[in-house]
């Protein structure tokens, strides 16, 4: 949003997201009335009431927090780790060419296929940060690579020519350029960390977990918990995705008052 | 004193210099004066260490320490003109990168960032980091390209202001790269007329050119080379 946004324009585009998201209710509500069976499909009133009840189970809670946090969990290793390959197989060639078939294979193999993997090798419990962890690693792994291969030679060269630090080349050089690269992948990976995580606990069902909550509805054929729990699942995805980018922004920031105060008397 | 004995570079069949042996003196201004693409700029890069020479050596003072301002401006992009200068001084010198930028008229655009100046700005952050940076040699490739002829005036006057006082003017080498035979005459103690590639220097002035104004070093030039520039 723009300095120059007047508060009649905030409201409008206020107005008009309001409208669309009212619209798609209709249209929920419209399939619900031609379908006409609550097993089916749950009707929009159905699964705000189911959704209420869940947030007024103390349950639901604990499981939401656990499941939020095993995936932040893998997702921040997967950014460590994933960050760390990156350096290391763009700064040598031989790491890369070690690493590189790796990188194909977390690449091409199907999420199910290492969920049913995991179950074999792992506990439950830590199923859904290993599952974030395998989906992300790539993305960072790959992003971050990018990122420190397209760093500007030329800049590099001002920073060998004055003489700067490690320190210095990678906080005024380095890190800027590579800053967008990582945001992105971030932006990308925390979606799909969260969509492969629930899958991955719909499949394994660890205790206290959404995935087990949506396994449950539909085991019960309670079609409007099912539809809650997805609700939930959608909200979440949407505000852990904000969240992580709000994260990165702080972190550019803090960096960007680091520079300063490092250069001031 | 600078020495370059047999020194070679190439890009790739291409030598660009091919057992190049030269003198430079330790102060003073020298202008490379030559056309484009007869190895000016890389003499500069194998001289800063940018590239490596395939034989010879280069000898340069003990402890010299080299600056350059590249024939592109090459200016952090994420940080703002000030913080351009900052970057290559240590803490506590920035009085030193206020002093450059003032010199070089950009006082009012110290808290932009480089990205939102015009390039003739843009160039003069690039000099004034040169400088700001100091040591005992400072390679200039182009270093008043792009500038308006006021501007451009007021820039080499700081930028070949000598006063052994000033810790940002204190006596030192600067290599003048420059195909402008205006530019080199007006500010070079020295100039030297090269062709190539691969490089060589096939004239030079220095004795002739002291006590004559502007008009007559340029005119001297212009006799002695004048079909090659004009």
């Amino acid at each position: 949003m723009t300095a120059s946004t007047t508060f009649p324009e905030k409201l409008r585009k206020i107005l008009y997201k309001a409208a669309a998201a009212a619209f798609w209710v209709a249209v929920w509500q419209l399939l619900y009335v031609l379908v006409g069976q609550d097993l089916i499909v749950a009707s929009p009133r159905n699964t705000a009431l189911s959704l209420w009840a869940l947030g007024c189970d103390e349950k639901f809670w604990l499981s939401v927090g656990l499941s939020c946090a095993r995936v932040v969990a893998g997702f921040l290793l997967a950014v460590l780790v994933g960050g760390l390959l990156a350096v290391l197989t763009s700064r040598s060639p031989l790491l890369h060419t070690l690493f590189a078939p790796l990188l194909g294979v977390v690449r091409a193999t199907p999420v199910a296929s290492f969920i049913m993997l995991a179950l074999i090798w792992i506990a439950t419990g830590r199923l859904t940060m290993f599952i974030a962890f395998l989906t992300v690693i790539p993305i960072v792994w790959q992003n971050v690579q990018a990122g420190i291969l397209n760093v500007d030679a030329q800049l590099l060269e001002v920073a060998r020519l004055f003489r700067f630090s490690r320190r210095r080349t990678f906080s005024l050089v380095v890190l800027p350029q590579v800053m967008p690269y990582l945001v992105s992948a971030c932006s990308m990976g925390v979606g799909f960390a969260w969509k492969s995580a629930i899958a991955a606990e719909i499949i394994g069902r660890p205790a206290a977990s959404i995935g087990r909550g949506v396994y449950n509805a539909k085991n019960n054929l309670e079609t409007a918990d099912l539809f809650a729990w997805t609700v939930a699942v959608i909200a979440l995805s949407v505000l852990i995705e904000k969240l992580a980018l709000w994260a990165l922004n702080r972190l550019a920031r803090w960096l960007s008052h680091f520079r300063s105060r490092g250069w001031s008397k | 004193m600078i020495r370059m004995n047999g020194v070679s570079f190439r890009y790739g069949d291409r030598w660009v210099l091919r057992d190049f042996s030269h003198r430079l003196p330790s102060t003073g201004t020298v202008a490379l004066l030559g056309p484009s693409g007869c190895g000016k700029t890389t003499l500069l890069r194998v001289l800063a260490g940018l590239e490596p020479s395939r034989s010879g050596e280069i000898v340069l003072p003990p402890g010299a320490r080299l600056s350059m301002v590249f024939q592109e401006d090459r200016l952090l992009p994420n940080l703002t003109a000030r913080e351009n200068l900052l970057a290559v001084l240590d803490r506590g010198q920035e009085d030193i990168a206020a002093y450059c930028l003032e010199q070089c008229a950009l006082g009012p655009q110290a808290n932009e960032y480089t990205g939102e100046l015009s390039g003739g700005m843009r160039r003069r952050v690039a000099v004034a980091r040169g400088v700001a940076y100091g040591g005992d040699i400072l390679l200039l490739d182009e270093p008043l390209k792009g500038l308006d002829e006021a501007l451009k005036g007021r820039v080499a006057e700081f930028l070949f202001r000598v006063d052994p006082a000033h810790p940002v003017h204190r006596p030192r080498l600067n290599l003048l790269v420059t195909h402008d035979i205006a530019e080199a005459a007006a500010y070079a103690d020295e100039i030297l007329l090269a062709r190539g590639a691969p490089l060589e220097i096939v004239d030079s002035v220095k004795g002739e050119l002291e006590g004559l104004s502007a008009e007559q070093r340029l005119a001297l030039c212009r006799s002695r080379w004048g079909a090659q520039f004009d």
